[in-house]
C-alpha cells in the first residue's frame, strides 16, 4: 500500500458528529432509535470501528441543549481507545476561509462539521443533510 | 467531576449512558458504514473529494432501503455494487 493509499483509508475512516445528531443521540429529549443507534457507532468506534470526531463548536452547541452531553462526551474521551472519539479544535484553514465566503453561511457549529469533514474526508452524520447544501463535502443521516 | 472508568467497563458505560443497541440500530449502523466505504471507493477510484452528487445520491437512496432490521442483504456488497454503476454512468455521462 502506498502512502497515499494509507492516507486515504485512513482518512475515510471516521465520521464527523454535528451538534444536531449529538442533541438527538444524547438530548435525552430525541428519538430513543437515534440514542440507540448513536450507542452502536460508539460501540463499533471503541472496536477499531470508524472513529468519531467532534467539533469543539458543535459539542458546545450541542451542551446548551443539556449539559451532561459534554460530560459524557469527555469520559468516552478520556477511556475510550485513543483517537476513537475526539473533541476537534476550530482551525483557520483554507476551509473555513472559503466557508465564510458562502452566500448563505451556516451558524459556527455547522461550519466547523463542514470545514472539519473538508479537512478530513470524514462524511458529516446529522439529521439534517440539507442544512450542508451550500458545502462540497459528503453527508449521511443518521 | 471527572470520571476515572475501567477501559473494561467501558461497553457497560456506553449502554447505561446511551442505552443497549439493538437489531435496528446495529442494522442502520452496518449501512451507515457500508455507506461510507462505498463513498470511499469512489474517492480512492476518482482520486477526487468529494464523491460527485449523481453517484452520493445513487448510494444514498440505496442505502434508505437497507435500513429495515428484517432486511438480511448485505449492506456492503448492494452498495459497492450501486456506487460502481453509478460511477460508470455519471463517467459515460461526463465524456
Amino acid at each position: 500500500m502506498s502512502q497515499r493509499d494509507e492516507h486515504t483509508v485512513w482518512l475515510s475512516h471516521g465520521y464527523v458528529l454535528d451538534d444536531l445528531a449529538l442533541v438527538a443521540g444524547l438530548g435525552g429529549t430525541g428519538d430513543e432509535r437515534h440514542r440507540r443507534e448513536l450507542s452502536r457507532m460508539i460501540h463499533r468506534a471503541t472496536e477499531g470501528g470508524p472513529v468519531l470526531d467532534v467539533p469543539a463548536l458543535c459539542l458546545t452547541e450541542a451542551t446548551t441543549a443539556r449539559r451532561s452531553i459534554a460530560e459524557h462526551v469527555a469520559d468516552l474521551v478520556a477511556t475510550a481507545p485513543p483517537g476513537a472519539v475526539a473533541v476537534r479544535e476550530l482551525v483557520r484553514d483554507a476551509g473555513l476561509d472559503t466557508a465564510l465566503t458562502i452566500d448563505r453561511p451556516l451558524d459556527w457549529a455547522g461550519t466547523h462539521a463542514a470545514t472539519h469533514a473538508l479537512a478530513t474526508g470524514h462524511p458529516v452524520v446529522t439529521l439534517h443533510p440539507e442544512r450542508y447544501r451550500e458545502f462540497a463535502i459528503e453527508t449521511m443521516t443518521l | 467531576m471527572p470520571t476515572k472508568l475501567d477501559p473494561a467497563d467501558l461497553h457497560a458505560f456506553i449502554d447505561r449512558v446511551f442505552g443497549t443497541p439493538d437489531a435496528a440500530a446495529r442494522r442502520v449502523v452496518d449501512v451507515l458504514e457500508a455507506q461510507a466505504a462505498a463513498l470511499a471507493w469512489v474517492r480512492d477510484t476518482t482520486g477526487r473529494y468529494p464523491s460527485p452528487r449523481p453517484v452520493a445520491a445513487a448510494i444514498q437512496e440505496a442505502a434508505n432501503g437497507l435500513r429495515d432490521v428484517n432486511d438480511e442483504r448485505d449492506p456492503n456488497q448492494i452498495l459497492s455494487a450501486i456506487a460502481a454503476e453509478a460511477l460508470a454512468a455519471h463517467m459515460a455521462g461526463a465524456s
